[in-house]
């Protein structure tokens, strides 16, 4: 068959504007998310730099509201979102044997509506009354009092939703519809089988979310009562319907980590992922779930009883995949013959932070010890060592992992370690003391705080700039990387397994144009 | 995996068990350090201890277990070592104990977590109501078996807020009028809001309760030991949300009798005070002391403004027609935070503090206003 | 590239996937007004 003569591999401003091309939407993804954690991380440090100390030294609290509010929403939406669906659209084609997306051309819109929708939220910030500053879930009546930043927000939301939503379609008629003949489902890799997984939640709870981000808006300005109880409404349906979309969006944060560290581990321990039948029904029993545990988000607003013990139990049900999941992971490293580079690290780093941060989170299941952690610090430090430790610790995981692959070249190996053992570091002074001080009283989203939590607030700023720091060397080294270095082999990792390893280190712009075979 | 290797790991995990037991359980070694819950002074808030206690250390022995097997397999399991990675992949009994093990140990959770989540809900056979009413930024306690009722604002004074002076211990976490209970007795608590949803939090009681406007909610407590208990509203509230904390003082069931026919008594005083004609010296202290704690949160200490909020000095409505200015003090404005004060200032407090910014601030309006015109706007 | 072009009848089986996803969609949008939880 004759080659074609178009632009086979396209140039400049419009290649990036017009792409259809999986590798290049995917990178596009990626630069994006880091760009947008570089934001978020920045208001992180104008949060912790302001308690740092007791007494207001920086920012007054209505702009402090708005740093947690936005530095949430940028991380969640900006980053980790993006970041993961750049992953899913490099890899996925590659993983099955396919030569792109199912639908390319809405996978070019999906990415593109994303820079508009980052200027929407960060531009409400400049307007006058500033920012959403009710906390990144919007609790009304308080976001009902927000101004106009606020409905910049609401509308960036609705694009962010779309984007999900129509990225997750196209994952799902891809991975359902182009495997390679011989490829089953139950021949998938795990990265595959939790982005089914994930797409899956995320068109069930992404329309959820524009739902109830609509009655907001109808509520403010077109003299609806949704949530306003003078008009015949319940603040706690906002409550109830974001919590529908809340509970299954921290696994659709957190499944796509999992399935990288189920690609890495086998790889750096040499030795077949144990049990793979069963991660694939954990995975779907935690997906499953996940849509009905949403009120353990809302054990103090004065739910009947018999709702509070249901949900009780539905959210702790969740330790026992989650753990089979766990043991499944250490199982596959146990008798293996292991080496440590630097995804292996990232791994096992997230593996361990995602634990701890899931036994906080049995503690929080318990209704009634909850009572005492709901909307302290504790909640914070938990959700940062699920999210940050398995999401954030999974994206630079998978980023060392391929982009060998990807770029062609090897990343200077000592760089990131150093890079690791920082983030690792700094991660944990900035949250594990967030504990104590949730359990010693402190409550969230506060700028300033009575003296007895001084000492781990210092502890925790030092933490987060610490972190924040060691991040530049990512930067340097991931850039560095796409430039030059040492040559990459086909396979890059002595033991890694998959058919996007018998592609060449870059692939060809069009890949797998011939369907592979697949035993 | 030999047996003197299981030896091993248990003689670590029990000790590990008994320090980590000790070491919650002796919080008063550790002061600005706090690590575990404030000291509870009711029997749920002993149960709580307890029941965190427990699952804490369940969720240490399962973290220990499991990353000591994972420690160990990277101190021993390497490739430098020369460990031959073993082929196998599957194990259906291991994989069967793994799943039925973690269940019972949840259900062994869930049994006394339930007991006490049930003990929690049951309100009934009360001695005292007290209705709790969160504003931004204050809370109002009402005592609707007695007919009284006041608010409880924030009394730790700007300067330290401002780092212009040294901050007091107990720097955010003192008010003005505290909470008054008795000890030993059943006391009913109805939490509300006014606006927008804060939550009522006394970590000593163990009681956390969202209060809702246009919703009531209700929790009971019965505190053991007279004593000053502080907490702080725990739902994002607004911009003042990290500065409306909360007192209990809890008193003897003799001092609580004292202490409802004082309060009684200067309710009554009041709203005499509300009949007589007051001079305008006395207009502008009561009102400034109203605007205090009232009105400065938005409008400025000094009549500043805050952020989006306008200022006091010079302002159109503080020189303008009184009907105006008592039109928006009273019954707010529509579609922004300016609240209607009609129902949470007393005839007198409104009177003082329209007065107050008729004539401070550099303000020339001139005009006192009596009660008794306030009264007469309520209609 | 051309031997491993999508056939007409894995279009349609495509465009089939997406069009219930959609539908999906739809679905769950509206839901959110019907969810209720009486507190």
């Amino acid at each position: 068959m004759a080659t074609a003569h178009h632009a086979d591999h396209p140039t400049g401003l419009s290649r990036w504007l017009f792409t259809t091309n999986h590798k290049d939407i995917g990178t596009l993804y990626l630069v994006f998310a880091f760009t947008m954690a570089v934001i978020g991380g920045l208001m992180s440090l104008v949060i912790r730099a302001e308690l740092w100390q007791p007494g207001l030294q920086l920012v007054d609290p209505h702009f402090f509201n708005q740093m947690t509010t936005v530095h949430a929403l940028v991380m969640i939406f900006g980053f980790a979102m993006p970041g993961f669906v750049g992953l899913a659209n490099w890899q996925i084609p590659m993983m099955i044997g396919a030569p792109d997306m199912a639908l390319p051309r809405m996978n070019n819109w999906s990415f593109w509506i994303l820079p508009f929708a980052a200027t929407l939220l960060i531009l409400g910030l400049f307007m006058p009354g500033g920012g959403p500053s009710a906390g990144w879930t919007l609790y009304p009546p308080l976001s009902a009092q927000g101004g106009i930043g606020t409905d910049f927000t609401l509308l960036s939301i609705h694009l962010l939703g779309m984007s999900s939503i129509l990225g997750s379609i196209n994952i799902i008629a891809t991975i359902l519809n182009m495997r390679a003949p011989g490829m089953t489902l139950m021949k998938m890799p795990m990265f595959v089988w939790t982005w089914l997984i994930t797409a899956f939640l995320l068109i069930a709870a992404m329309p959820v979310l524009a739902g109830a981000v609509t009655m907001l808006i109808t509520d403010r300005h077109f003299g609806t009562s949704f949530f306003d109880a003078a008009g015949g409404g319940d603040p706690v349906l906002w409550q109830h319907v974001f919590w529908f979309f809340g509970h299954p969006e921290v696994y659709i944060l957190v499944l796509p980590a999992f399935g990288v560290f189920s690609q890495i581990i086998p790889t750096f321990a040499r030795k077949q992922l144990f049990g793979y039948d069963s991660m694939v029904y954990a995975t779907a029993s935690i997906a499953f779930l996940s849509f009905i545990v949403w009120a353990h988000h809302m054990y103090t607003v004065g739910m009947p009883m018999a709702g509070e013990l249901f949900f009780m139990y539905a959210t702790m049900l969740i330790a026992v995949p989650t753990g089979v999941k766990v043991f499944n992971w250490i199982s596959t490293m146990w008798r293996g013959s292991m080496t440590f580079e630097t995804p292996m690290l990232w791994a096992i780093g997230g593996v361990f932070t995602f634990t701890i941060g899931g036994l906080s989170g049995l503690m929080l299941a318990i209704t009634p010890v909850d009572f005492q952690y709901h909307d302290t610090y504790f909640v914070v430090a938990h959700f940062h060592y699920v999210i940050f430790g398995a999401s954030v610790f999974g994206l630079f995981a998978a980023v060392y992992y391929w982009m060998p692959k990807w770029t062609g070249h090897m990343y200077n190996e000592t760089l990131g370690k150093w890079h690791f053992w920082l983030t690792m570091l700094g991660f944990t002074l900035t949250f594990f003391p967030q504990h104590f001080l949730g359990l010693a009283g402190m409550p969230r989203r506060i700028p300033d705080y009575a003296l007895q939590f001084t000492e781990f607030n210092q502890w925790s700023t030092v933490g987060a700039f610490m972190t924040i720091a060691a991040q530049f060397i990512f930067f340097y080294l991931a850039i560095k990387c796409m430039k030059g270095g040492e040559r990459a082999t086909d396979k890059v990792w002595e033991a890694a397994d998959g058919l996007e390893w018998t592609l060449s280190s870059p692939p060809p712009y069009h890949s797998f144009t011939v369907a592979p075979k697949f035993k | 995996m030999s047996i003197t290797f299981f030896r091993r790991l248990s003689g670590i995990v029990s000790r590990l068990i008994l320090g980590v037991s000790l070491w919650f359980t002796a919080p008063a070694a550790f002061a600005a350090y706090g690590l575990n819950f404030q000291k509870p002074v009711t029997p749920i808030g002993h149960k709580l201890l307890e029941l965190h206690n427990l699952i804490l250390i369940i969720c240490v022995v399962i973290f220990v277990i499991v990353f000591g097997f994972m420690f160990y397999s990277i101190f021993a399991h390497r490739k430098s070592r020369g460990h031959k990675a073993a082929q196998f992949h599957e194990n259906t009994t291991l994989e069967v104990v793994w799943t039925v093990i973690p269940f019972v140990i949840l259900v062994s959770m869930a049994l006394p977590s339930t007991a006490t989540l049930i003990e929690m809900d049951d309100t009934s056979k009360s001695d005292l109501t007290v209705k709790i009413t969160g504003y931004q930024w204050k809370w109002k306690y009402d005592y609707p078996d007695h007919d009284f009722g006041y608010f409880s604002s924030l009394s730790t004074p700007r300067d330290q807020i401002e780092n212009k002076a040294t901050k007091g211990e107990h720097y955010l976490l003192q008010v003005d009028n505290p909470i008054v209970l008795p000890v030993g007795k059943k006391v009913r608590l109805l939490v509300t809001a006014n606006d927008v949803i804060h939550s009522w939090w006394v970590p000593q009681l163990g009681t956390k309760k969202d209060a809702i406007p246009g919703f009531i909610n209700e929790i009971w407590t019965r505190i053991d030991e007279p004593g000053i208990y502080r907490g702080q509203c725990a739902e994002l509230c607004g911009k003042d949300h990290g500065y409306m904390p909360i007192v209990v003082t809890a008193v003897s069931a003799e001092d609580f009798t004292k202490w409802v026919a004082a309060q009684k008594d200067k309710a009554a005083a009041d709203s005499a005070g509300g009949a007589k004609t007051w001079s305008k010296d006395d207009l502008m202290e009561k009102g400034k002391k109203v605007y205090a704690t009232t009105c400065a949160a938005c409008h400025g200490a000094n009549g500043e403004g805050v952020g989006p909020f306008p200022k006091m000095i010079g302002s159109k409505i503080a020189n303008g027609p009184l009907a105006d200015h008592m039109n928006i003090v009273m019954h707010g404005k529509a579609g922004t935070a300016m609240q209607a004060f009609a129902a949470q200032l007393s005839d007198t407090d409104l009177a003082a503090v329209v007065t107050f910014e008729r004539n401070g601030f550099g303000n020339k309006a001139g005009d006192t206003v009596q009660p008794s015109q306030v009264k007469a706007l309520r209609k | 590239m051309a031997e491993n072009q999508i056939d007409r009848k894995q279009r349609q089986r495509i465009h089939l996937t997406a069009g219930v996803l959609f539908l999906l969609v739809a679905l769950m949008f509206v839901s959110a007004a019907f969810l209720r939880f009486s507190a």
